[in-house]
C-alpha cells in the first residue's frame, strides 16, 4: 500500500521510516513523503494511477492540510483516496471542518502508532 | 582725549575766569592810568594858561603885585612842585639878522629852588608851559605839579582790579562749584545708579531731585526703575508659577514614564498571550518527536536483543549493525528537538522578562526563524481559517550582530504579526486567485544587515502611513492592537541600535518593512 506522508516537519520522514520499519522491510507498505501541501497535490499528480492513502498535518505553511483535503476530494475522485486527517490541535473546530470536507479519519498528535497500524490494517483488508 | 563733564566745566570757567582777569589786572589799570594821566597833564596845562593869562593882564596893567596875586593861584594847591615865572629874551647876532631866544628863570617859588628854563616831565613829575606875550617882556609860566595824586589813583585802581580780579575767581570758583553740584555730581550719580541698576540692585532711586532739564532726566530714571521693578517683579511671580507647572510637568513625566514602562511590559505580556497556543505547539512539535524517537529507540533496542539471541544461522548479518546506527541517529534526533524544545521555552522566558539591554551577539537568521514559527503559529491556533504563504530568504552570509536579542525578536515578531493580520484581512475580502503570502528576507549589506518582512495584502493607506509609528495608533478594531507594536519597534530599531526602519507600501499590493541594523 502507497502511503502519503504530509507533513512540514522533515523529521517525520524519519520517524515514519523507523516505526513502519518491519512493514516497510516485509514490503506491506510502501512510504512517501511530501513537505506541504503543494508538494502533496505534485506527487498525486504524477502517480494518478495508484491507490495511495494520505495522511495529512493541518498546520502547514502555505496550503493547509485543510485545503489540500478538499482539493483532493474535488480533484481525485477516482480512484478514491483515503484521507487521514493529523493535527496537534485536537479541537472540534479542526474535526468537524475535516469530516465536512469529507475526511476519513482524524488523528490527534501526539501519533500513536499502534492505532494508526491497526487503521491501516482495517483499510487494507 | 577724553575730557570728563567736570573738567569741561572747570575749563571754561578758568578760561572765562583768565580772560575777566586779564582785563581787570592789565588791560583795565593801564587805560585808567593813561586817562588820569592825560587828564592831570590839561588840568596843569590850563592852570598855567590861568596863571599865564593873568599874568600878562598884571604886568599890561603894571600891577607888579598882580603878578604876584596870578601866581598865588597855584601856591595854594599841595600838589604844586614849583611855579616859574620864564623870561625870553631876543638875542640878535652882530649883523642883526639872526636871533636866537633864550629863556632865563625870572622868578620861581618855592623860593631858593635852583631850577633850569629846559626842565621837562618824569614819572613824577608833570611839567606845563604856557606863553604869555606883553609889551614889556614876554616869556612863558612854567609849572611843575607832582605826580603822588596819579600814582596814588593808579594805586588805587590797581587794587580795585585786583580785589575785583579775586572777587571774579571767588564767583567763578563758586559758579563752578555750584554748575559740578547741579551738572556733574548728579550726571555722575545718575551714571552710577545706572550701573548698580544694571547690576541687578532696583533701589537706586535718585532722592534728590533737581529743577532743571537733569531733574527731568532724574524722574525719568526713577521712573524706569520703578518700571523695572514691577517688571522684574511680575517676572518673578511668572517664574514662580512657570517652575510650578514645571514640577508639576516633571512629576507628570515621571508618572508617564512609569506608565509608558508598565505599557511596554503589558504590550509584551499581551503578545506573548496571544501567542501561547502557538508556543505550546512549537513546544508539543519537537516533543512528540522526542517521546516517538525515544520510543522507537526502545524498540530497536529490543530488537538488537532479539537479533544477538538467534543463532548464527538465522542471523542477518547488516541488520543490527543497521538497527544501531539507526538507533545512533535517533538519539541526534531527540537530542536536536530537546534543544529545539528547551530553546523555544527560553525565548518564551525571555520574551517575558524586562528587557536587559544588553546587547549579545546574536544569529538573526536564527531569530527571524524562530519567531516566524511562533507568530505563523500563534496566529494558526487563533484563526483555524488562517493560511499564508511562508517564503524565507536567508542570506548565510550575515554575520553575527550585538543586539539586545529579545528586543529585536519582538521588532521581527511584531511585523509578522502585523504582515499576517494584513494578508488575513485581504483574504477575507475574498479577492479571485488571492494567495496570502508573507516573506522573510535577510541580506548582507555593506557595514549592515537588512531584514525585509514583506507581505501581499492591502498596503497602507496613504493619510495613515504618517501615524504608522506614532504610539497607540492602531487600525485594528478595539482590543485587538494596543497601537504600541510598531512605535516600540521604531524606538528599538533606531534609539537602542542606531538603526533605521522603513516602511514601503503600495495601496492594494502589500506592505514591506525593511529594519537595517549596523554590524
Amino acid at each position: 500500500m502507497n502511503v502519503l506522508v504530509v507533513d512540514d516537519e522533515t523529521d517525520v520522514k524519519t520517524l515514519f521510516e523507523q516505526r513502519f520499519r518491519k512493514e516497510l522491510r516485509s514490503g506491506e507498505i510502501e512510504l512517501h513523503f511530501a513537505f506541504s501541501g503543494e508538494e502533496a497535490i505534485n506527487y498525486l499528480d504524477s502517480h494518478q494511477q495508484e491507490a495511495v492513502l494520505i495522511l495529512s498535518d493541518i498546520n502547514m505553511p502555505g496550503m493547509s492540510g485543510l485545503e489540500l483535503l478538499r482539493v483532493i476530494k474535488e480533484k481525485y475522485e477516482l480512484p478514491p483516496r483515503v484521507v487521514m486527517m493529523i493535527t496537534a490541535y485536537g479541537d472540534d473546530g479542526n474535526y468537524n471542518e475535516a469530516m465536512e470536507l469529507g475526511a476519513d479519519d482524524f488523528l490527534t498528535k501526539p501519533v500513536d502508532f499502534n492505532a494508526l497500524k491497526e487503521k491501516l490494517k482495517n483499510i487494507t483488508t | 582725549m577724553h575730557i570728563n563733564l567736570k573738567t569741561k566745566i572747570w575749563l571754561t570757567i578758568c578760561s572765562i575766569v583768565f580772560m575777566f582777569s586779564f582785563f581787570t589786572l592789565f588791560y583795565f589799570p593801564q587805560k585808567q592810568g593813561q586817562l588820569l594821566v592825560n587828564n592831570y597833564e590839561s588840568e596843569v596845562q590850563n592852570l598855567a594858561n590861568t596863571v599865564a593869562l593873568g599874568v600878562k593882564i598884571a604886568i599890561n596893567e603894571q600891577n607888579f603885585e598882580g603878578v604876584q596875586t596870578a601866581m598865588e593861584f597855584v601856591k595854594g594847591d599841595p600838589r604844586l612842585q614849583f611855579i616859574s615865572m620864564l623870561q625870553s629874551d631876543t638875542i640878535w647876532n652882530a649883523k642883526h639878522d639872526k636871533f636866537e631866544i633864550k629863556q632865563k628863570v625870572f622868578k620861581t617859588f618855592p623860593e631858593g629852588q635852583q631850577l633850569s628854563a629846559d626842565i621837562t616831565s618824569n614819572d613824577s613829575l608833570i611839567v606845563k608851559n604856557a606863553p604869555f606875550s606883553t609889551g614889556m617882556m614876554s616869556g612863558a609860566i612854567l609849572l611843575g605839579f607832582n605826580t603822588k595824586d596819579i600814582e596814588a589813583g593808579k594805586a588805587k585802581v590797581k587794587n580795585t582790579s585786583i580785589m575785583v580780579s579775586c572777587f571774579v575767581l571767588l564767583f567763578g570758583i563758586l559758579i563752578g562749584l555750584w554748575l559740578a553740584r547741579n551738572i556733574s555730581i548728579p550726571v555722575l550719580a545718575l551714571r552710577d545708579a545706572a550701573r548698580k541698576v544694571g547690576e541687578g540692585d532696583l533701589n537706586q532711586k535718585i532722592k534728590r531731585i533737581h529743577r532743571d532739564e537733569i531733574g527731568q532726566l532724574e524722574k525719568a530714571f526713577n521712573k524706569m526703575i520703578d518700571d523695572l521693578d514691577k517688571t522684574t517683579n511680575d517676572l518673578n511671580e511668572k517664574n514662580l508659577v512657570l517652575s510650578a507647572t514645571n514640577d508639576t510637568l516633571n512629576d507628570t513625566l515621571v508618572e508617564l514614564k512609569k506608565t509608558h514602562a508598565q505599557l511596554v511590559q503589558s504590550e509584551k505580556m499581551a503578545s506573548l498571550g496571544e501567542l501561547t497556543a502557538g508556543i505550546a505547539h512549537e513546544i508539543q512539535n519537537p516533543l512528540n518527536f522526542v517521546n516517538n524517537f525515544s520510543e522507537v529507540s526502545i524498540e530497536l533496542i529490543e530488537e538488537v536483543l532479539e537479533e544477538r539471541a538467534k543463532s548464527e544461522a538465522e542471523k542477518d548479518p547488516t541488520l543490527e549493525a543497521e538497527l544501531l546506527e539507526d538507533i545512533s541517529k535517533n538519539l541526534e534526533k531527540i537530542n536536536h528537538h530537546g534543544k529545539r524544545a528547551d530553546a523555544i521555552v527560553k525565548g518564551m522566558l525571555m520574551h517575558s522578562r524586562t528587557s536587559t539591554g544588553i546587547k549579545e551577539p546574536t544569529a538573526i537568521n536564527a531569530l527571524c526563524d524562530e519567531y516566524l514559527r511562533l507568530s505563523y503559529h500563534g496566529l494558526r491556533a487563533k484563526d483555524k481559517s488562517f493560511n499564508a504563504t511562508i517564503k524565507t530568504d536567508f542570506d548565510a552570509s550575515i554575520p553575527m550582530i550585538d543586539t539586545v536579542s529579545q528586543d529585536v525578536g519582538r521588532v521581527i515578531l511584531n511585523l509578522l504579526t502585523n504582515a499576517f493580520y494584513a494578508v488575513n484581512e485581504k483574504k477575507h475580502q475574498n479577492p479571485t486567485g488571492y494567495e496570502p503570502t508573507v516573506s522573510v528576507t535577510t541580506k548582507s549589506l555593506e557595514g549592515k544587515i537588512e531584514i525585509r518582512v514583506a507581505d501581499n495584502g492591502n498596503g497602507v493607506p496613504k493619510k495613515v502611513i504618517d501615524k504608522i509609528f506614532q504610539p497607540f495608533f492602531t487600525t485594528k478594531p478595539t482590543g485587538q492592537g494596543t497601537g504600541l507594536g510598531l512605535s516600540l519597534s521604531y524606538d528599538i530599531i533606531t534609539q537602542a541600535h542606531g538603526g533605521e526602519l522603513i516602511v514601503e507600501t503600495k495601496e492594494g499590493e502589500g506592505t514591506e518593512f525593511i529594519i537595517r541594523l549596523p554590524v
